[in-house]
């Protein structure tokens, strides 16, 4: 399981001005089955396409077995693809369809008609070799489509959303048979869907992207139980996300009190966003609970009630539960340390220099900064410090002065240099000199635009190294 | 009811085609067989005689129906090519070309050919490019005026067909291991035979009827086109239309027919038989 038979080595690819994958550095190892995960436009079936050389890298390197084959055409690759619309040739029968790589292999035409046969048996549809594709029924032809491909002995087979166009029932059924398949051939499967549930039925491994970038890879018991980020935790199955603030280590704030938890290794008093799995919360009597809240709504889901439960700072729980609570009913609610989740807010960190009490040096300015726990005025001249600044915090300047940004103003002008949309923000890079800053923001600006960003003094928070426990590199 | 309803929703459709083509079938038919004159209406056999006995009518079709083979062979050879790399191109390259392609067509076809001769006559330049040979008059003027004027009618259908195909079966060929070869062979060839055939037709029926084409570039030449517009407008009389001329247009659509059957007889095999023989 450990040789990698794919190495994607620093992949971008640009359509126009949209950057579809952004340095992806990904392997694949030997008869696993590795899926692809994410919204569309995230940039799987780009990552696909590359592999199987429908798509050519605008830079980095993709390997087969060690060897480098990014400049190798499709027809030269020893991959097969089974494509989201099946694409059978509709001038062919099912027989010459699944022929058709094997005749171009030139085999003799008696070993082609074993390898069909034997085909069409391992997707159980013998006796179909006469009929032409559009005789079947779309679960019929995505099986030949599957044969097709896996007739001419793939050592990796990809699979481009292949049970997309499948009702609920039929789509179940080839999700066990595809994993049954692909244990029995031993192919090495690279799947590509967005569908969340049979990413995690199927997969060795799964590969969380979005907007290009990988956000989090793992086996899908960890992807479940522990997303990297509010995008995994959102994406991958219901989450309750909060903002909370790391104490010290094992200890946590949200909701207005203090939770023991399974996480360390943040700064001290950091911002982090918790989440909960809805399934993860029991209701418990109001005097025993960690919390409390009053149910708002229950739905019933089959195999669970899923409820929502007003809690008294407005925030409103998902909960799945077996027991059913009638609405209006005050509920206590308790979580497992072990359920409560921590992950990193993508903070701005910049490396600063403390100059007087109260004001760093961050490359392009000196900036004031107010901060209770920044601990620094005993500091050194000069000492390196970390800044922290959150995205939202940054505000975007709508009127730009004529002059330069005066001194201590906490105004950094820059050149937006990337922009994206990230549902109901804008979520922009804005380059100031060689310092890059992460700004979220409602207001549309135009890549290459020249913009003031004001960062409020008590916004910014400064810590010494020492303090830090682990020195982050999230800056973007 | 819905019986009826949709019998009433076809009706302009029928008039349409009773109007616009069986009328003139029959009429066609009446000419052939009936003969007007001052005297009354005389019915007689004499003229489809004519026209499937007479040596120069015999000639004429088979040289009508030589020339018309010939064009469109080379319209083929000439459109299948240029409809390939037309679909490959960019879209808006593509939007561009087929543009300059159907350009020429604005311009009515007599113009076009009157325009042609000037190319080729005593003083045209192609004349002196050949040094002296004139091409008017030649058997060649005929195929070149031909294949000028109906070669986009070929290109456009096979176009059309090329830029309908998948762009996923190409793919999936190629993933397959096809290269350029196989793929056009296996897959592109196929699924644009509909667009080849209608291709022919479209070349096939004007090269076989048309009387302008012979009479500007070669006037030596009778062609069947050629002998009908002699018979109904140059050699009317007084006497009224001459019977002959229905004669020989009716002749002439049943050998389009036979030939447009046979077209459809190729095109039926090549779907049952399909795939590819590598």
């Amino acid at each position: 399981m450990s040789e990698h038979i794919i190495d994607l080595y620093n992949i971008t690819k640009s359509y126009g001005d949209t950057e579809v994958i952004k340095d992806l550095s990904l392997y694949i190892r030997k008869n696993e089955f590795l899926t692809l995960l994410g919204p569309s436009g995230c940039g799987k079936t780009t990552t696909l396409r590359i592999i199987s050389g429908f798509e050519k890298p605008d830079s980095g390197r993709v390997f087969f077995n060690g060897e480098d084959i990014t400049d190798l055409p499709p027809h030269k690759r020893k991959v097969n693809t089974v494509f989201q619309k099946y694409s059978l040739f509709p001038n062919m029968n099912i027989y010459e369809n699944i022929a058709f790589g094997l005749k171009i292999k030139k085999l003799p035409e008696n070993e082609i008609k074993k390898k069909v046969k034997a085909a069409l048996e391992l997707v159980e549809l013998s006796g179909f070799e006469r009929r032409k594709p559009d005789s079947l029924s779309g679960g019929q032809q995505q099986r030949i489509a599957i044969a097709r491909a896996i007739v001419n002995e793939p050592e990796v087979l990809l699979l481009d959303e292949p049970l997309g166009a499948l009702d609920l029932k039929l789509r179940k059924e080839m999700q066990v048979e595809l994993k049954a398949l692909q244990k029995k051939t031993g192919i090495t499967f690279v799947y590509v869907t967005h569908d969340q549930e049979e990413a995690l039925t199927m997969s060795d491994t799964i590969v969380v992207m979005n907007q290009g970038v990988i956000q989090q890879i793992g086996v899908p018991t960890d992807i479940y139980n522990e997303p990297v980020n509010a995008f995994v935790a959102r994406f991958i199955g219901d989450s309750n996300i909060l903002s909370g603030v790391m104490v010290k280590d094992y200890l946590c704030e949200f909701a207005g009190r203090r939770f023991e938890c399974a996480d360390k290794g943040f700064g001290k008093d950091e911002d982090v966003d918790v989440v909960i799995r809805p399934e993860d919360i029991t209701i418990v009597k109001p005097e025993d609970g960690m919390l409390t809240g009053t149910v708002a709504s229950v739905l019933f889901k089959g195999v669970h009630y899923e409820m929502i439960v007003d809690a008294p700072d407005g925030f409103k729980w998902k909960i799945h539960s077996t027991q059913m609570t009638e609405p209006g009913t005050v509920i206590g609610m308790n979580v497992k340390p072990f359920d409560i989740q921590i992950m990193k807010i993508p903070y701005n960190i910049l490396t600063g220099w403390v100059l007087k009490d109260n004001l760093v040096d961050i490359g392009p300015v000196n900036v004031k900064y107010l901060d209770a726990n920044a601990n620094t005025s005993d500091s050194e001249y000069e000492e390196a410090v970390n800044v922290y600044i959150l995205p939202q915090d940054i505000e975007i300047l709508k009127a730009l002065s004529e002059d330069e940004p005066e001194e201590g103003s906490n105004i950094v002008r820059g050149e937006v240099d990337t922009f994206r949309y990230k549902g109901d923000d804008y979520e922009i890079t804005v380059k100031c000199e060689d310092l890059s800053l992460l700004v979220h923001t409602y207001d549309k600006v135009k890549i290459g635009q020249t913009v003031d960003l004001y960062i409020p003094e008590d916004k910014i928070r400064v810590r010494r190294r020492e303090e830090v426990v682990e020195i982050d590199d999230q800056n973007h | 009811m819905t019986r009826i309803t949709k019998t009433l929703k076809n009706i302009p459709l029928y008039v349409w085609i009773i109007l616009f083509t069986i009328v003139p079938l029959v009429m066609i038919f009446v000419y052939a067989v009936f003969e007007f004159r001052p005297d009354g209406v005389h019915f007689t056999l004499e003229h489809l005689k004519y026209v499937f006995t007479d040596k120069q009518v015999l000639q004429a079709e088979l040289r009508s129906l030589n020339y018309a083979f010939i064009s469109t062979v080379i319209c083929l050879l000439l459109g299948y090519p240029l409809a390939y790399f037309l679909s490959r191109l960019s879209e808006r390259m593509r939007s561009f070309l087929s543009i300059l392609l159907l350009l020429p067509m604005w311009m009515n076809f007599i113009i076009r050919t009157y325009a042609m001769l000037s190319l080729i006559d005593e003083e045209g330049i192609v004349t002196r490019i050949l040094g002296g040979t004139m091409l008017k008059g030649t058997d060649a003027a005929i195929i070149i005026g031909m294949v000028y004027n109906f070669l986009p009618f070929l290109v456009l259908p096979i176009y059309t067909s090329m830029t309908k195909i998948d762009k996923n079966l190409i793919e999936a060929a190629q993933d397959l291991g096809g290269n350029t070869f196989h793929v056009f062979k296996g897959v592109i060839f196929p699924l644009t035979v509909p667009g080849v055939v209608s291709g022919i037709t479209m070349v096939f029926v004007p090269c076989v009827t048309t009387f302008v084409i012979p009479q500007l570039l070669n006037n030596n030449a009778w062609t069947i086109g050629k002998l009908i517009e002699f018979k109904f407008i140059s050699g009317a009389s007084a006497e009224g239309v001459d019977p002959d001329g229905g004669a020989l247009s009716f002749i002439l659509m049943v050998l389009v027919f036979i030939c447009m059957s046979i077209f459809n007889l190729i095109d039926k095999d090549d779907e049952s038989a399909g795939g590819m023989t590598l």
